[in-house]
């Protein structure tokens, strides 16, 4: 159990009357990916926002590295479970520049280091003149790579990302799907990637599940 | 049909359409005046001022020389004014947004709405905070001075600082409530995966709530700097009671309205800087998802200081009616109270029903406007909030000027007086509160009615008015309320042999016994919180079953 980064049992989640997620199980270890697939509103952002600690579980249990992280009387706080989220908009924090967003999650690094990442990730994702910039004076394609390189600056152990290239041109969806790939490899990160196109499944690699009508299925 | 007979119909029918469309036309162009009703009703008072100021001036009537002299003089006033509001604006905030950030992560239905009951206590007027706290100091004192311990009486300053921010406190409490309202909960839960909620409060939360708070400071700012009544009772002159001062001294309204220029400027800018912040906040529809969908683990620290908040906003409710209760002494003294205060209570809520009346059909137009306007939003928005900075004595004076003519003589010796300084207070407010509810409304659900061709009369009443139907109950309570409150310019206008709950109050709060005071006070706190539950009730219950199947999806 414990080589496992991520180990989702039975997991359920219900809003009112509506069963969003129905016992969804499925583990991962460092370094291996799954990408799940399947129709709007068919709970893949209520899942992801259940491994994220951003929801509690009504039945079931969550596990990272081998501790428990959820359940339906315990939630670990979002922050202390050491992951990476992009959501679905690129929620950047208004009042700060892209560097303070990108550097946000980074408090603990000597400043040297911080910078070098910084300027690591800005040029990775094409933004190198941009750390000045507010997020109201980026464009949306601008605006998700930068949410990218904020999830993906503190070097999570897991990262999360609902569909994160929505809106993006096919070239640059591309080389951002290489960037994620990298990270990830050179992390050893585990990913889990939520989203509705066949192309950004395939380049990505893993395994597959394709979840519909809260059901989790292969 | 015969074609002669076809022709016939068909011109009747076109007849009946034009009609119907003169009617139309003539609907619309009155609506389009509406707007100006508005600011007639609430600019009447301070245009009449100005224009006699003008006339005097160019008379060579007014004595600049002797203004001068005098505002020298009250420079001191002006300056201990505004170092009083700025105590009690930061003091309110400081432990309002203490509270709010308490009462933030509250997503638990009735709780989620119950959270704003917090607002009706904004409407218990200063004096009455001013005489329950005093209730309750003397009897402490009284408690410890056998004791050897002896209480220096509330009064002074301190004694006006501490009670003022008690009696904002609720203010403060609903406007740090409604900043942290205007953060996205997306950008809550981005910070959340990567730092202690405690450090997203401070590095994200507060900051992006700030323009709305300080923007709060710079209204309790306004009403502290404009509100007289409790360093008066406490014996200590300010600034706007200067104005009051004036007009009874010399009778002449421009004297009146110089002296009050300094601070009528002063709230003006104050006014103009914080109403844009507010606005945004005010009419921002809610957002679909709840922040801190799983409860903040806030340090240690914070934690404290928000339960201290609260026990100090508890105490601001409990003491009003603990300390009132105690000063009226018994069921048959308040009982004594109703008797004696018959004829002001019947007249104060006669004057406080009618001008809810009124102020809700006058504020929607100006709603209306405020909505659909592309053009000069801003100038509308600052015409709406200019009114909030004006003094209330001012008000009070202005309506004399305007109507004391042989012509208006029925107007200016009855109860229409103090219902017209009440709108030109309180109308503002009415119209705040509407345009949030229309910004609650979808577009598209008035898109659809106007797609199925009504009349503009139908789609008014079928499908307008039962949409506004919650803002327009809070808009009515609210001014209901503020008017039940009012003293300022009522103590002005009010007719010959007729007195308010409130000018009773603040008379005998000066001469006479502090129990029929005490009883007359938890009267109107007892009519307010009463219609304001029938308010909420109806509120949240209309609410609950709206959202039954509005179940949160992603």
């Amino acid at each position: 159990m414990d080589e496992y980064i991520l180990d989702v049992r039975e997991v359920k989640k219900n809003y009112g009357n509506i069963e969003a997620v129905k016992q969804a199980s499925f583990a991962l270890r460092a370094n291996s990916r799954l990408i799940i697939k399947g129709p709007s509103g068919g709970g893949k952002t209520t899942l992801l926002r259940l491994l994220a600690g951003l929801e509690v579980p009504d039945e079931g249990q969550i596990y990272i590295n081998g501790c428990l992280a959820s359940s339906n009387d315990f939630t670990l706080a979002p922050n202390l479970r050491k992951m990476g989220f992009v959501f679905q908009s690129p929620a950047l924090w208004p009042h700060l520049t892209v560097r303070s967003n990108i550097l946000f999650g980074l408090g603990g690094l000597p400043k040297e280091k911080r910078q070098a990442r910084l300027d690591e990730l800005l040029e990775a994702i094409e933004l190198p003149d941009y750390k000045d910039r507010y997020p109201d004076q980026l464009s949306g394609g601008e605006a998700r790579r930068v949410a990218l390189a904020r999830s993906l600056a503190p070097e999570p152990p897991c990262m999360l990302m609902d569909e994160p290239l929505t809106s993006l041109d096919d070239s640059l969806k591309e080389k951002m799907l290489v960037l994620i790939g990298n990270e990830a490899t050179r992390t050893g990160s585990a990913l889990v990637y939520v989203t509705h196109d066949r192309q950004e499944a395939s380049a990505l690699g893993g395994a597959i599940l394709n979840m519909k009508d809260g059901h989790l299925e292969q | 049909m015969n074609p002669v007979k076809k022709t016939e119909t068909l011109l009747t029918g076109k007849k009946a359409h034009d009609k119907v469309k003169r009617g139309a036309q003539l609907l619309n162009s009155f609506s389009n005046l509406l707007p100006l009703l508005f600011l007639i009703v609430v600019f009447m008072p301070l245009m009449v001022l100005i224009l006699d100021l003008g006339i005097q001036a160019t008379g060579g009537l007014v004595n600049w020389q002797s203004w001068l002299e005098s505002f020298y003089r009250r420079w001191v006033l002006l300056r201990n004014s505004i170092n009083l509001a700025a105590g009690t604006a930061a003091a309110a905030m400081f432990i309002g947004l203490l509270a709010a950030l308490r009462l933030w992560p509250i997503n638990r239905k009735p709780w989620l709405y119950l959270r704003w009951l917090v607002l009706m206590f904004a409407v218990i007027s200063p004096y009455m905070h001013a005489l329950a706290w005093n209730t309750l100091f003397l009897m402490f004192r009284a408690i410890l001075l056998p004791l050897g311990v002896e209480l220096t009486p509330l009064g002074g300053w301190s004694g006006s600082w501490l009670v003022q921010t008690m009696a904002f406190l609720p203010l403060a409490v609903g406007l740090a409530l409604l900043g942290l309202e205007t953060v996205d909960p997306l950008l809550i839960e981005a910070g959340r995966m990567q730092h202690p909620d405690g450090k997203v409060t401070l590095k994200i939360a507060l900051p992006l709530a700030a323009p709305a708070i300080l923007a709060g400071f710079g209204f309790i700012f306004i009403f502290s700097l404009l509100d007289y009544s409790i360093p008066s009772l406490f014996g200590k002159n300010i600034y706007a009671l200067e104005i009051f001062a004036e007009h009874s001294a010399s009778g002449r309204a421009a004297s009146a309205f110089l002296v009050a220029l300094p601070l009528l400027l002063l709230s003006i800018v104050m006014v103009y800087f914080s109403q844009a912040p507010l606005r945004e906040a005010l009419v921002r529809p809610p957002f679909k998802v709840r922040p801190w969908n799983i409860s903040p683990q806030w340090p240690v620290y914070l934690s404290i200081l928000q339960k201290v908040a609260l026990i100090i906003l508890a105490l601001h409710i409990l003491v009003p009616l603990v300390g009132l209760s105690a000063a009226t002494g018994s069921l048959s003294a308040l009982g004594e109270s109703v008797k004696l205060g018959r004829r002001e209570i019947i007249f104060s809520l006669n004057v406080a029903v009618s001008t809810a009346i009124v102020a809700v059909p006058l504020a929607y137009p100006v709603a209306s406007v405020l909505l659909n306007t592309k053009m000069r939003k801003g100038y509308w928005w600052i015409l709406t909030a200019l009114p909030l900075a004006v003094p209330a004595p001012l008000i009070g004076i202005g309506l004399i000027l305007a109507w004391n003519r042989p012509l208006f003589g029925a107007i200016y010796g009855s109860a229409v007086m103090p219902i017209l300084a009440a709108l030109a207070r309180f109308t503002p407010f009415a119209v705040i509160i509407l345009l949030a509810q229309l910004k609650r409304i979808d577009p598209l659900l008035i898109e659809a009615a106007k797609i199925l061709k009504r009349s503009k009369l139908s789609m008014l009443f079928k499908i307008h008015l039962p949409m506004l139907a919650p803002g327009m109950i809070a808009a009515f309570f609210f001014t209901f309320a503020l008017t039940l409150g009012e003293l300022g310019a009522t103590l002005i206008v009010a007719p010959p042999g007729k007195a308010t709950l409130t000018m009773r109050l603040y008379n005998l709060l000066h001469y006479g016994s502090t129990d029929l005071v005490a009883g007359l006070c938890l009267i109107i706190v007892f009519i307010t919180a009463l219609s304001a539950s029938f308010v909420f009730v109806f509120l949240i219950i209309r609410e609950s079953s709206r959202n039954q199947n509005n179940v949160r999806k992603f």
